[in-house]
């Protein structure tokens, strides 16, 4: 058995220098390709399936019933403002879709897990 | 012989343990989704680089499969149990790489670890729910994943320089 090394060896620099370079290039290249912001709508998936498209830049909100999505954990309140969206109301164990707040990236997803729910800025098909 | 065995086999279960209750606590005490979603330390990734020193790669290949297993015993195996499997999966297989690459410490490995895990969890996202569109979120899973590898690296190594296994083995025989 060989045992890992735990000293910094030279390699490692080589790797973490290769992650940060291309990690950056990531960054730039999804940031060159992103279509202009009037060509983005928010898209809202359940059970991996989008279930909804909404107007980036028309302030609302909709509450997604668990009547009608059964494996939602209970109602979800999703607000559009300004371009930006947001869970307003959701249940789950550690509420992480609605603690991550406002989000405006295109790509960004605000995930709710336990309710397969999610939304996400993307390009207008 | 049997009992080095069976020694061993309490320590990977005890290790075990202690890696599902840190995965536990963390998401629970420790929720960094403000952040953006997914982004977590990964502390219970620590106990992963002690059993691969200790214990070698099929010991650590299998208690992180055990370890996302049991997790999911507590969190369901729903969307979060695909996540987690694709980026254990990826994760180890990378760690395999470079484990017989020889060429890493603990913290290019648990770099590349860490930043892999991060990469398998947005591959599944983006099969399960067929948008090519959640690629612009790698570039936070790459830098978090950087960050949060040498971070766990720095602890499990002063966790195995600190703790020696086969001296406290040698104690419980006497």
């Amino acid at each position: 058995m060989n045992k890992i090394p735990l000293k910094k060896t030279r390699f490692d620099i080589y790797i973490f220098s290769i992650l940060m370079i291309f990690a950056s290039l990531l960054l730039v290249v999804t940031n060159v390709f992103n279509r202009p912001a009037d060509d983005l709508v928010v898209n809202v998936y359940y059970e991996f399936n989008v279930i909804d498209t909404h107007e980036l830049y028309v302030n609302q909100s909709f509450v997604y019933k668990k009547d009608d999505y059964p494996r939602l954990l209970d109602d979800i309140t999703l607000e559009i403002t300004n371009g930006k969206v947001r869970i307003a109301e959701e249940t789950s164990p550690h509420n992480y879709c609605s603690i991550q707040g406002w989000v405006d990236d295109s790509g960004m997803p605000i995930i709710c897990a336990p309710n397969y729910f999610m939304v996400i800025i993307e390009e207008r098909l | 012989m049997i009992k080095a065995s069976i020694q061993k086999i309490t320590y990977l279960g005890l290790l075990l343990a202690i890696g599902v209750v840190i995965s536990y606590g963390e998401s629970v005490l420790l929720p960094l989704a403000f952040i953006a979603p997914g982004v977590k330390l990964g502390l219970a990734n620590t106990i992963g680089l002690i059993v691969l020193y200790y214990f070698g790669l099929k010991e650590y290949v299998s208690i992180g499969f055990l370890r996302v297993i049991l997790t999911a015993l507590f969190t369901g195996f729903g969307f979060n149990f695909f996540i987690a499997l694709a980026g254990w999966a990826l994760a180890s297989i990378v760690v395999i790489i470079c484990y017989y690459w020889n060429r890493l410490s603990i913290f290019g490995l648990s770099m590349a670890s860490a930043v892999m895990h991060g990469v398998g969890q947005i591959v599944m996202v983006a099969i399960l729910y067929q948008t090519i569109y959640i690629i612009n979120y790698l570039p936070i899973l790459f830098f978090t994943g950087i960050a949060s590898g040498l971070l766990i690296a720095l602890i499990a190594r002063e966790v195995v320089s600190r703790v020696s296994l086969t001296t406290t083995l040698n104690e419980y025989e006497k």
